[in-house]
């Protein structure tokens, strides 16, 4: 009965705009959050990296080439002082060194599988806290017989869109590869030694053949030369794109991953365009917020004297407040239902491209959709509590 | 329960003369069951006294206390249980809302505390010969009507202590006589005082007259 009172001076227009304001804020902050979540995987991908990094290794002239064609000269490699002044970098928050496998290894496949298969390889690895497989097989200890691999995905690609075509082999999938059991043999040191072997990974960036630090750090020196010169060097950075960082790699005359770097890049405008976005949808929402307060607030005074009357009759501040947490939650309501056209219709209108271009991708509407919800359930309790202020002094 | 006056002027009327007047600057008690009646002209302050009464204005010298609850800590929300439940009023504005019929009106009120049934406010509609207008929109009805309407919707809660500030100015002798016996039976039923001021020249009984 308190609404019936209070109406003959709500206007709905008033209403109207509230909400088409409000529904274009809180609208452009749920595609933003949601092409955000869709784009992001892109640009971690399958990529087994844990955080943001760049790989760097010596450059190779012309000069260094020849000097080690005629048994001269070292290979190009890093020293412990460079190692060290590296490590010193404002800009580098830690670095690992890839360790080479320094023993001949070869792999083939048991059998008929794919064609009795047969390849000289090598191996480098990492520390195990850079990668981020969560695959319990990506550990070795000296008792084990089997060692996990992880491939760059180039080299599946060398295969099945090169080799298997040309040789008329068939074509595998990741995870089918995954599933193919390999025998590594390696030798050095007068010493031959069988393992099992199995493709636990695929990389995106990495362009070496990784094993666990673990055997190689056995390996190494039992089949191997006792020291290995560091060759390759990752380093952990905040902004791989950082232009103090490039500087100081070009400067020493270390090479890296350009096309890496793109991809950095890209990932930091896509993080500041969606920052973009969701402060322009913020601005608008806060702008609706406060449409929504100042017209609650004209009703509120259109009424004020009909409510000084309920007060004097007994009336207290929450009986008062009633319609307006009605209204509250009809504007909230209908923002949050005609929000959901505009989100599943943009998001279903990319929809067919994202799959093509990530087909593992899920879509996370419920937390999308429960953060929006939260938003706005704050925003009119926001409105609530200032009216509810403002009735208390009348 | 009493309501018990210590010392009370209103701002405005602190410079007259209260010699004469039987409440402002004096202590004085109301008690329970009792019915007085406050004649005085225009301007002497007989709404001043009721508001005072009823909380709406607290720019007066002096204090007052309600049962044992003193006026100067009583809060917004102990008044707000005051008039729900221990003073009913009857302001010579009337308060009605125009948008809601005189039926509604008085529902609205009756909602707080749910005293009377819709049955007792029917028979109350009827006694004071609005039954026929009840589903009017309360803006429509005449100035004697909205006074018979906003006294019944007095009546529909319990009370100690019931102010009618000129409630019967428009209304003519055989209607004044009829609320007045809703307002005595609901008031003895709940062994409530009343207070009413006048103009003056009320032929209404009642225990105690009190000039101002």
């Amino acid at each position: 009965m308190i609404w019936k009172i209070l109406k003959s001076e709500f206007k709905q227009w008033q209403l109207i705009g509230v909400i088409t304001v409000m529904l274009l804020g809180f609208s452009i902050i749920l595609l933003a959050a949601r092409f955000y979540t869709d784009i992001r995987p892109m640009f971690r991908g399958s990529d087994l990296w844990q955080h943001e990094h760049i790989i760097i290794s010596k450059k190779i002239s012309q000069q260094n080439t020849a000097s080690q064609l005629l048994g001269k000269g070292e290979k190009p490699s890093f020293s412990d002082k460079e190692i060290k002044a590296l490590e010193a970098q404002p800009f580098i928050k830690s670095l690992a060194v890839f360790t080479s496998s320094s023993f001949e290894a070869s792999a083939h496949t048991d059998g008929n599988l794919l064609g009795g298969f047969y390849t000289e390889l090598f191996f480098e690895s990492v520390p195990s806290k850079y990668i981020d497989l969560k695959d319990e097989n990506w550990t070795w200890s000296s008792d084990s017989e089997f060692i996990p691999i992880i491939l760059p995905k180039s080299y599946l690609n060398i295969y099945n869109f090169g080799f298997a075509t040309s040789q008329n082999l068939p074509q595998i999938t990741e995870k089918a590869a995954s599933s193919i059991p390999f025998r590594i043999q390696i030798r050095g040191n007068r010493k031959i030694k069988n393992y099992k072997a199995r493709i636990v990974g695929f990389s995106d960036r990495l362009n070496t053949i990784l094993v666990p630090q673990e055997f190689l750090d056995y390996a190494n020196p039992k089949y191997g030369p006792k020291e290995v010169p560091v060759s390759r060097i990752v380093l952990l950075t905040p902004d791989p794109s950082d232009p103090e960082l490039l500087n100081y790699i070009e400067s020493n005359q270390y090479d890296y991953n350009k096309e890496q770097l793109n991809n950095g890049k890209a990932r930091m405008l896509l993080n500041t365009a969606t920052a973009i976005v969701i402060i322009t949808g913020l601005i608008i929402s806060a702008l609706a917020l406060w449409l929504f307060i100042l017209s609650s607030q004209l009703l509120l005074q259109r009424n004020r004297h009909k409510i000084e009357k309920l007060k004097a009759l007994g009336f207290n501040t929450s009986q008062i407040i009633k319609p307006f947490v009605r209204i509250s939650l009809i504007v909230t309501t209908a923002v949050f239902l005609l929000s959901l056209i505009p989100y599943f219709l943009v998001s279903a209108a990319y929809r067919s491209a994202l799959q093509a271009l990530l087909p593992e991708a899920t879509v996370h509407h419920s937390l999308i959709l429960l953060i929006g919800f939260v938003f706005i359930i704050t925003l009119s309790g926001f409105n609530l509590l200032i009216i509810r202020k403002k009735l208390s002094r009348i | 329960m009493h309501i018990h006056l210590q010392q009370i002027i209103p701002f405005p009327l602190q410079d007259m003369n209260h010699e004469k007047s039987a409440i402002w600057g004096r202590d004085f008690s109301f008690k329970s069951g009792k019915t007085y009646g406050i004649f005085a002209p225009s301007g002497m302050g007989k709404t001043s006294l009721i508001s005072i009464l009823y909380g709406l204005r607290n720019d007066f010298h002096g204090s007052f206390f309600i049962g044992k609850d003193s006026s100067d800590t009583l809060k917004t929300t102990d008044w707000m249980n005051l008039r729900r439940r221990q003073l009913s009023l009857c302001p010579q504005g009337l308060w009605l809302f125009d948008d809601l019929s005189a039926l509604e009106n008085i529902q609205l009120k009756n909602s707080l505390t749910h005293h009377k049934t819709e049955k007792e406010i029917q028979n109350m509609l009827q006694h004071a010969g609005m039954a026929e207008h009840q589903h009017k929109k309360a803006g429509i009805l005449s100035y004697g009507q909205k006074q018979r309407i906003a006294i019944i919707r007095a009546l529909s809660q319990t009370f100690h202590f019931i102010l009618l500030d000129e409630a019967f100015s428009h209304l003519d002798k055989e209607n004044k006589h009829k609320m007045w016996e809703l307002i005595r039976t609901e008031a003895a039923q709940q062994s409530a005082g009343i207070i009413l001021t006048s103009l003056g020249g009320e032929t209404l009984h009642s225990d105690i007259s009190i000039s101002l």
